[in-house]
């Protein structure tokens, strides 16, 4: 849990000081190293306003993104 | 026969899925309703939330600006710095030159009567997020609805360089389009005749703009905005045909956006005046 807030912190200050390019990057690693990584949706909605992206591609990206990293994680399993 | 196990955890976590796709709906529908309906909000909120950051990060870069230049030698610095000095005395001759130009001309709107009706009021801003953390072309300052900024105000750099207009306003931030953002139109006159025609944004700072063949307009030539006294760049190439009867003329922002830290925003008269 420790790591997720520390995570999210640091995404956020990523967001907002880094280039959309090394976000989006991190995104696609938390998304896909966290449980239902919800808080990409809040960071992907930040990228989408600061560029000022009328249709939200980097939000609908990462909902779909995670809808399929989470099926995956559903079909793998080890006995 | 042995068979493997089932996993008593994957029918728990599909219930999962219903309440990740239910967020993940509502999230993106409420973002288009907020876009649609009150489209300042969510860019006003997230300009809101990344100012402190931003801040600091100018700071934090204006302190250390380039740590190669803690390593070059005395006399590289010493031999540079003479010739800054040379420099700056050549652009002080410059400027009181400009500065009796600038006199004589308000001297004469005014023997003509129209010294008020140009006056429009400049406002000080701080640029608080250049590319790559924006658009190309673009870039976000720290003044906005507070200020009384509306869209279309003109971006300045120098006083007299437009670079730039408003092109969004949230309550402490703005978004500034340059004219060289691609796609964007612009009137401009160009050269001693004053030829007026439209100059087209190619992105990167360039813009370009095509002139009938008999005009008389070349390198060098001052492009300004039509009835108005500010600078737009000046001409930097003039490309001719043969076969075509325009020429293409190219120029670009005399400022590379990357190095701004101030710019002015020009209200216009009528906004002025409120």
């Amino acid at each position: 849990m420790l790591l997720r807030i520390i995570s999210d912190i640091f995404l956020f200050f990523i967001v907002f000081a880094l280039p959309w390019w090394v976000s989006i990057v991190f995104l696609i690693v938390f998304i896909i190293y966290f449980e239902l990584f919800y808080e990409a949706l809040f960071f992907a909605l930040a990228l989408d306003s600061i560029f000022g992206l009328r249709f939200f591609p980097i939000l609908i990206s990462s909902g779909i993104l995670l809808l399929i990293v989470f099926n995956i994680k559903q079909k793998l399993y080890f006995l | 026969m042995n068979y493997p196990l089932q996993n008593s955890y994957r029918p728990k976590k599909y219930k999962n899925l219903n309440k990740l796709v239910f967020v993940v709906i509502t999230v993106i529908v409420l973002s288009f309703a907020l876009n649609i309906f009150m489209p300042k909000v969510l860019g006003g909120t997230f300009y809101f939330l990344g100012q402190p950051i931003w801040y600091l990060k100018n700071n934090f870069s204006s302190y250390f600006p380039n740590t190669a230049l803690l390593i070059r030698s005395k006399s590289d610095l010493e031999s540079e710095n003479q010739k800054l000095k040379g420099e700056v005395s050549e652009y002080d001759a410059l400027k009181a030159n400009i500065a009796m130009l600038q006199q004589e001309n308000d001297g004469l709107k005014e023997m003509l009567g129209r010294h008020d009706q140009q006056k429009n009021k400049n406002i000080l801003a701080n640029v608080l997020l250049k590319p790559s953390l924006t658009p190309y072309d673009t870039f976000i300052i720290d003044i906005g609805g507070v200020q009384e900024i509306e869209v279309n105000d003109k971006v300045l750099v120098s006083g007299n360089i437009a670079i730039g207009f408003i092109s969004r306003v949230f309550t402490n931030t703005s978004e500034v389009t340059l004219y060289s953002s691609n796609g964007i139109e612009t009137d401009v006159s160009i050269g001693s005749n004053n030829i007026t025609l439209k100059a087209y944004g190619r992105g990167g700072g360039n813009l370009i703009a095509r002139v009938p063949k008999e005009s008389e307009i070349k390198i060098g030539d001052v492009v300004t905005f039509p009835g108005s006294s500010v600078v737009f760049s000046t001409v930097e190439f003039k490309e001719s045909r043969p076969t075509d009867s325009f020429d293409i003329l190219l120029f670009k922002n005399p400022v590379n956006e990357n190095e701004l830290k101030y710019v002015e925003v020009m209200k216009s008269a009528k906004a002025a005046t409120r």
